[in-house]
């Protein structure tokens, strides 16, 4: 093994760029790796205690940022085959455990918000925190019998997104070896999702508006949300019952069938967004997911949502086509409008990147492939995972100078890492030609 | 600026009374920048008699410290009128206290701020925090003892005579930290009020700093020998 060479350089910053097709989350996630890789004295024996430290020490520094930089780790936490498990159950948690808002200042937010104590609105409240969201926390609440969920932000959080940015860019920087220009364009693209995040009254007409549109897709079940309820810094709407997708899996089993059914109802959610709507929730985090008693997908949180943009939509599906990869004039055309190759790169590096993202174009298109595709298969997603590893340690990479991919693509690739990986755990067979075009 | 450039519009305070006074003199404070220069000036220009405003305070300086008394006097009965707070944990009786003070202040920024920015720490309180402070010790005495009662804050003989005054301190931080506060709504004084009162609780309950002691105490009581 080429271990300890790899260890000498930090072969981060390239990877960056070229692997964008891949998460952020398995970046960044390969980076840390590398990044403490580096003081390994034994690799074969501390590994896993190493990471465990070396989440335990990230995850810390990270959690007293709350706001943005927990979402950076929530985006960290998605990708469980592309990071190590110390480091993924650590980044779990982080959405869990930011110290919650004291009831006073949820008090205040409300008497800001609308003259009036949150008792004087609902006929009960709950006054701690049953849920911590990534922005803010969730209270119950009851009104007219009904049983609500009340999301309260933190406050300042819009205000500190930018400054929290800032802060994460010379630790970034230095860490992953970036060269500022990629950073800047690459942050620019998660500060206006996060941007966007923190403004409730967004977050309530989109979740309106798509929970209506995706009503009709099957096994599905979304709130009502309560507009004359809700501000900018509170969000009100209908409690689901049932676990969150994350706990559930921990705590019970479900039949076959029934994790085809959650599975199938969660493909076709994606998919219609994508090809019908031309936006999605573009958080698939199992913590944004419920089952409910009857064993329907529950969707709560529209916080974190991407418009595609006409001209990227058919740049970046067309890897989904079916004769892309036997179409090599195609293909190439492809890269070359998705930045993965350039006019000015030379024959051998155009050759060495061309088999390289046709490689990933393969592995990451196969579910589309055929009509059926079983999540529930180890080793396919082992061959994701080795294929990360495997892209951290090239020297090609390394040396290339240029940026590799274009920014739409991050939240896109986010979200279907994301749902592989929910799919995978959920352990679902789907329809994988359900609502898509090609 | 000079008095004579502008006079403030002679406004009838009828009948007088302290909150009449106490308005009137904000008003004037704010319009010139300064204090008036007499009393007698002061009431010709609000249409009252000098033994009207003496019936009331002694000296500006009364005026002045009657107004930021009633922050704290205000702030307490605003909160008295809250069902819930009878309940609430000493930690959630100050946060709120805090929350409503800096609601309640928002109204009189403009005040507030001239005030604070003009005054000087060095030589102590400044006079017009006078009764403000003893207002907001007396009150916070009451909300630590209750503490202390219930295990919230730890008892520690000598140093927790000190809590009362260790809070006024963290009060001044408070009002400071709202003054130079540009954030829409002062949300940002929201979260120095949140953070700081959940570190000073941290800190007054049992915990880190008993064990630091008795260890510092043990070390003391060994070195001697």
């Amino acid at each position: 093994m080429a271990k300890v060479k790899e260890q000498q350089s930090i072969p981060v910053s390239k990877v960056q760029r070229a692997t964008k097709f891949i998460t952020t989350g398995a970046k960044i996630g390969g980076n840390y790796l590398k990044h403490y890789g580096k003081k390994l004295v034994n690799p074969e024996l501390t590994k896993d205690q190493l990471h465990e430290d070396n989440a335990t020490d990230i995850y810390q520094s990270l959690s007293q940022l709350k706001g943005s930089a927990l979402k950076v780790a929530q985006m960290l936490s998605m990708d469980k085959n592309l990071l190590p498990t110390a480091y993924q159950n650590q980044f779990a948690m982080a959405q869990y455990s930011a110290p919650p808002l004291s009831y006073p200042l949820v008090v205040r937010t409300f008497e800001r918000s609308f003259k009036k104590r949150p008792n004087e609105i609902f006929d009960t409240f709950s006054q701690s925190a049953r849920n911590a969201a990534s922005m803010g926390q969730v209270h119950e609440a009851t009104l007219n019998g009904k049983k609500l969920a009340v999301k309260i932000q933190y406050p300042g959080v819009g205000d500190s997104i930018k400054s929290d940015l800032a802060m994460v860019k010379p630790i970034a920087l230095r860490m992953f070896k970036l060269n500022p220009t990629e950073y800047d364009e690459y942050i620019q693209e998660v500060q206006s999702r996060m941007m966007e995040e923190a403004d409730y009254s967004l977050e309530l007409e989109r979740s309106m508006n798509l929970s209506v549109r995706c009503g009709e897709i099957e096994n599905l079940v979304f709130p009502t949300y309560y507009p004359e309820l809700s501000s900018e810094k509170i969000l009100t709407m209908d409690w689901l019952e049932g676990k969150p997708l994350g706990e559930f899996l921990k705590t019970e089993a479900l039949t076959k069938a029934e994790a085809n059914s959650i599975g199938q109802a969660m493909w076709d959610f994606y998919h219609f967004q994508i090809h019908q709507l031309k936006e999605l929730h573009a958080d698939p985090h199992p913590g944004n997911f419920i089952i409910t008693k009857d064993k329907k997908l529950g969707i709560i949180d529209f916080g974190c949502v991407k418009v595609i943009p006409a001209d990227f939509y058919p740049q970046y599906f067309q890897l989904l086509e079916k004769d892309i990869l036997s179409d090599k004039a195609k293909l190439e055309k492809a890269f070359f409008e998705l930045r993965f190759i350039f006019d000015d790169d030379t024959a051998s590096e155009r050759r060495f990147f061309i088999d390289l993202f046709s490689e990933l174009v393969e592995l990451l298109g196969r579910p589309f492939r055929t009509a059926e595709f079983d999540f529930d298969n180890k080793s396919y997603f082992e061959s994701i995972y080795l294929f990360g590893e495997r892209l951290t340690s090239m020297k090609e990479l390394r040396d290339s100078k240029k940026a590799r991919g274009v920014k739409h693509a991050i939240y896109i690739n986010r979200t279907y890492f994301g749902l592989y990986n929910l799919l995978h755990n959920i352990k679902a067979k789907v329809n994988t030609n359900s609502w898509v075009p090609f | 600026m000079e008095t004579t450039k502008k006079k403030v519009k002679p406004q009838k305070a009828n009948p007088v009374t302290a909150i009449g006074i106490r308005n009137a003199y904000r008003v004037y404070v704010l319009t010139e920048g300064k204090m008036p220069l007499s009393v007698f000036a002061f009431c010709k220009a609000n249409g009252m008699t000098e033994a009207d405003f003496y019936a009331f305070f002694g000296s500006f300086e009364g005026v002045e410290k009657s107004i930021w008394e009633s922050y704290i006097v205000d702030t307490i009965s605003r909160l008295a009128g809250d069902k819930d707070f009878a309940l609430f944990t000493a930690r959630e009786k100050l946060l709120t206290f805090y929350f409503s003070l800096a609601e309640l202040l928002k109204a009189d920024r403009s005040f507030v701020v001239h005030q604070l920015k003009g005054a000087k720490f060095s030589g102590g309180t400044p006079t017009f925090l006078k009764s403000f402070k003893s207002a907001f010790e007396g009150w916070v005495e009451g909300v630590l003892n209750e503490g202390k009662s219930t295990g919230e804050i730890a008892k520690r003989p000598f140093i927790e005579d000190r809590y009362s005054s260790v809070f006024w301190m963290h009060l001044l931080f408070v009002l400071n930290f709202w003054v130079r506060d540009d954030s829409p709504n002062f949300e940002k004084t929201d979260v120095a009020i949140e953070k700081s009162v959940t570190l000073a609780f941290d800190l007054i309950g049992k915990g880190v700093l008993d064990n630091a002691l008795d260890f510092g105490k043990f070390l003391y009581q060994n070195s001697k020998s």
